[in-house]
């Protein structure tokens, strides 16, 4: 029953991706993306890791997808000439989807040590995880991001100084 | 959930979401839509990492997943706050036209 | 507080002084914005640099990790702390006399700068793939919005649009290389895979193999190594020239210290006293020959073409960065302390050479070799200054880049069978001499139309001759910091 859902979530995922890189309009593939990342999130749940699915989708759909959106609809979407020339299309598709194949024949031969056995990781577990193990990172993070906004702020901002060229 | 049927379907789901993404930057012009393709290129990594955490029993995979979110986000800002500048000048977010450097 | 967490800090106590400095600036300049217009910005950095290295040189007595194992403390780090420290000073420096950054934009630049070295030390120190991941996104996701301060040309746009996308993939190609070693090996941490490499190589998969070179792909989009190397000429000439200057040194040494980290770590073992062996079934010092030979091929040929010398000087930096592979072929100290010798020197000739590169498109706009013609002979600081980081740039004997080959040469004759990468090397070298020599042809043998006179302010005098001088004491007197790179090369870790 969870591998019938599971193989069915997994194809909607991959279709929503798939429309993605294929719509013509990129408010339509906007919108697939964020359809592709709800898709994820099930996922995530089925491989017990509720704690990512909720951040996945307030997170990515919420935050990232949006700006996408954002940024799509202040700058006038030109839909011609969506994609680069046709041979080059043909032969990137071939290249990923052998290398792709090749891959994952490559990686379920090599399956992975079972360290502690396979178990889920509670959300009280990722917390306290987060806070003490991981708290150096997630501190260094806060620092990206402060700086991020300063970076993102000066290049959006209006200078009254003449331009050079 | 982790009988080898499931582990080698999330990673087919995985792989072939990285080949999208490639294809997708590979394929497009539009400078917006490749930074999607980048998007559902990390999100197919995410999966395979998950994956491998929930296999494996460890916490790191989930940890660093977090993390490339948070960064994924900081990207997409930089970036999407870049080409509005460049579209600022150019009135075009296809890649095709931006050829100012080249030699 | 546990004692162990105070531990931890003290020994990040010169990556917390860059923070602090850095909420200095950030809190001063919202409170008191007219301060950017004067020497507060520069003084903040270049004094918080000044004490993070007086941290470092407190702290740089073990050898250890710590905060869990993930960023470890050793000589080689600390090296390389000092270096980046160094060399972010010097930049700020650089970026205060430069018109091409706007005045009010100066405090960002400083906040971009100083958040920018705290990535490139995080990713230098890393022994955790978490730890390489976070270093090198900070480091080059506010390297994009850097390159993206010109932002009113169009140029500048371009090439920091560049940069984001195809850094954003290489980053993404880089985590899938991460997620497929810690699928197979089940750890993140540099020393486990390492182990688990070791003791599982037979029958290891070729997908480790893959996503090796997926994580060699992410640290060689940093250094503009083969084959992640085509961006830099675009970067340097698109953006401007302080910017342009810091990252053909910072990023760099980092990303070499954070291969040579994780390849000696993960993907080989210490078989002796700065003696290292790589794990069985990989050839790393084939590799690495290989990838040096391409690097600097790739950037001494298309380096011959180029009448831009800011674009002539990027491909040149793309073949340093060749040389500077060579050093790690051998896999032993003497090579390593040749890598650490050649940055040093690297860093006083690529920072001069960039920085009179920029003088000279701040007074006449232009950046192409008819811009240089006649420039010896008016102005001869400059004049003087250029021949002096070219000639170290090419390997002339009596100049600081002179002995940094011959070191590396030197250790690469040490290791059997690679003796076609030093000639390699040195042919390369002389193709090299053509279009530097054309740079000096220029200054010394052309004469301009019109001649404009150059005014330098005393503060690029100054600063010119202060990275010369070293350039050439350091071709003489190179002793005390060879002495100083192979202590930090044995404690490494």
């Amino acid at each position: 029953m969870t591998d019938g859902i599971f193989i069915a979530i997994g194809i909607f995922t991959l279709l929503c991706g798939s429309s993605v890189i294929l719509c013509k309009s990129p408010v339509y593939s906007a919108f697939s993306l964020i359809l592709s990342f709800f898709g994820l999130a099930g996922l995530y749940i089925l491989l017990e890791s509720p704690f990512i699915a909720v951040i996945q989708v307030l997170v990515y759909t919420g935050a990232i997808v949006v700006l996408f959106v954002y940024v799509v609809m202040l700058m006038n979407p030109n839909s011609s000439g969506a994609y680069r020339n046709w041979i080059f299309m043909i032969v990137s598709a071939f290249l990923a989807w052998a290398v792709s194949l090749y891959l994952l024949k490559a990686l379920t031969l090599g399956v992975a040590p079972a360290v502690g056995g396979a178990h889920a990781l509670s959300l009280k577990e990722v917390a306290t995880l987060l806070f003490t193990k991981y708290l150096w990172p997630f501190e260094i993070l806060s620092i990206f991001l402060v700086v991020m906004i300063v970076a993102v702020f000066a290049l959006a901002k209006q200078s009254k100084e003449t331009p050079n060229e | 959930m982790s009988n080898f049927s499931s582990v080698y379907w999330t990673q087919f789901i995985a792989i072939a979401l990285i080949g999208l993404g490639m294809v997708g930057f590979l394929i497009r012009r539009n400078a917006i839509v490749v930074l999607m393709s980048i998007e559902l290129m990390l999100n197919g990594v995410n999966l395979l990492l998950i994956e491998a955490a929930h296999r494996s029993g460890s916490a790191d995979g989930t940890m660093l997943v977090v993390f490339i979110i948070t960064i994924a986000a900081g990207e997409v800002a930089v970036g999407l706050g870049i080409l509005l500048n460049l579209y600022r000048i150019k009135h075009s977010s296809d890649t095709e036209l931006y050829k100012e450097l080249q030699g | 507080m546990t004692p162990e967490m105070m531990t931890n800090l003290k020994l990040f106590a010169p990556e917390i002084a860059l923070t602090f400095f850095l909420c200095t600036l950030f809190v001063y300049d919202a409170v008191l914005p007219s301060l950017r217009k004067t020497l507060f910005p520069l003084i903040v950095i270049v004094f918080g640099m000044g004490l993070a290295i007086w941290a470092t040189a407190d702290v740089a007595t073990g050898v250890q990790t710590y905060f869990s194992g993930m960023i470890a403390n050793d000589g080689f780090g600390n090296f390389f702390r000092i270096f980046f420290f160094a060399t972010a000073a010097i930049c700020a420096i650089v970026a205060y006399g430069s018109k091409e950054l706007e005045t009010s934009g100066r405090t960002e630049f400083g906040l971009l700068l100083l958040c920018i070295t705290f990535g490139l030390s995080l990713m230098a120190n890393a022994t955790h793939l978490l730890t390489l991941y976070i270093g090198i996104e900070t480091a080059s996701i506010l390297s994009f919005a850097m390159a993206g301060f010109a932002r009113h040309t169009l140029r500048g746009n371009e090439a920091s649009i560049k940069y984001l996308i195809f850094g954003a993939l290489s980053s993404g190609l880089m985590i899938y290389g991460f997620s497929l070693i810690y699928g197979y090996t089940g750890s993140l941490q540099y020393a486990e895979i390492g182990k688990y490499l070791t003791a599982h190589a037979d029958g290891r998969p070729l997908i480790v193999l893959f996503a090796l070179f997926l994580i060699y792909g992410g640290i060689a989009y940093k250094i503009s190594a083969f084959p992640m190397h085509f961006w830099t000429p675009d970067v340097y000439e698109g953006t401007t020239s302080p910017v342009a200057t810091f990252f053909s040194v910072g990023p760099k040494a980092a990303g070499v210290a954070a291969l040579i980290r994780f390849f000696l770590t993960a993907c080989a073992t210490k078989t002796g006293e700065g003696v290292w062996t790589s794990i069985p079934g990989l050839s790393l010092p084939n590799a690495v020959a290989m990838i040096a030979a391409v690097t600097m091929l790739i950037g001494n040929l298309s380096a011959i073409g180029q009448t831009n010398v800011k674009r002539i000087l990027a491909y040149s930096s793309i073949a340093h960065v060749g040389y500077i592979l060579m050093g790690l072929v051998g896999m032993e100290k003497t090579g390593l302390t040749a890598i650490l010798f050649y940055l040093v020197a690297y860093c006083l000739m690529n920072i001069g050479a960039f920085w009179v590169v920029g003088i000279v498109s701040d007074i006449k706009k232009s950046e192409d070799l008819s811009a240089f013609r006649g420039m010896g002979w008016s102005s001869p600081t400059l004049g003087v200054c250029m021949a002096v980081f070219l000639f170290s740039l090419t390997g002339i004997p009596m100049f600081s880049g002179f002995i940094g080959k011959f070191l590396l040469f030197g250790a690469l004759l040490k290791a059997p069978g690679f003796l076609w990468l030093a000639i390699f090397g040195v042919l390369n070298s002389v193709v090299s001499l053509y279009y530097y020599s054309k740079i000096l042809k220029a200054m010394y043998f052309e004469r301009d139309e019109q001649v404009v006179a150059l005014d330098l302010l005393p503060l690029h005098r100054a600063g010119l001759v202060l990275l010369a001088i070293p350039t050439v004491v350091l071709g003489l007197f190179f002793g005390p910091v060879i002495e100083f790179a192979e202590k930090a090369v044995l404690s490494f870790l």
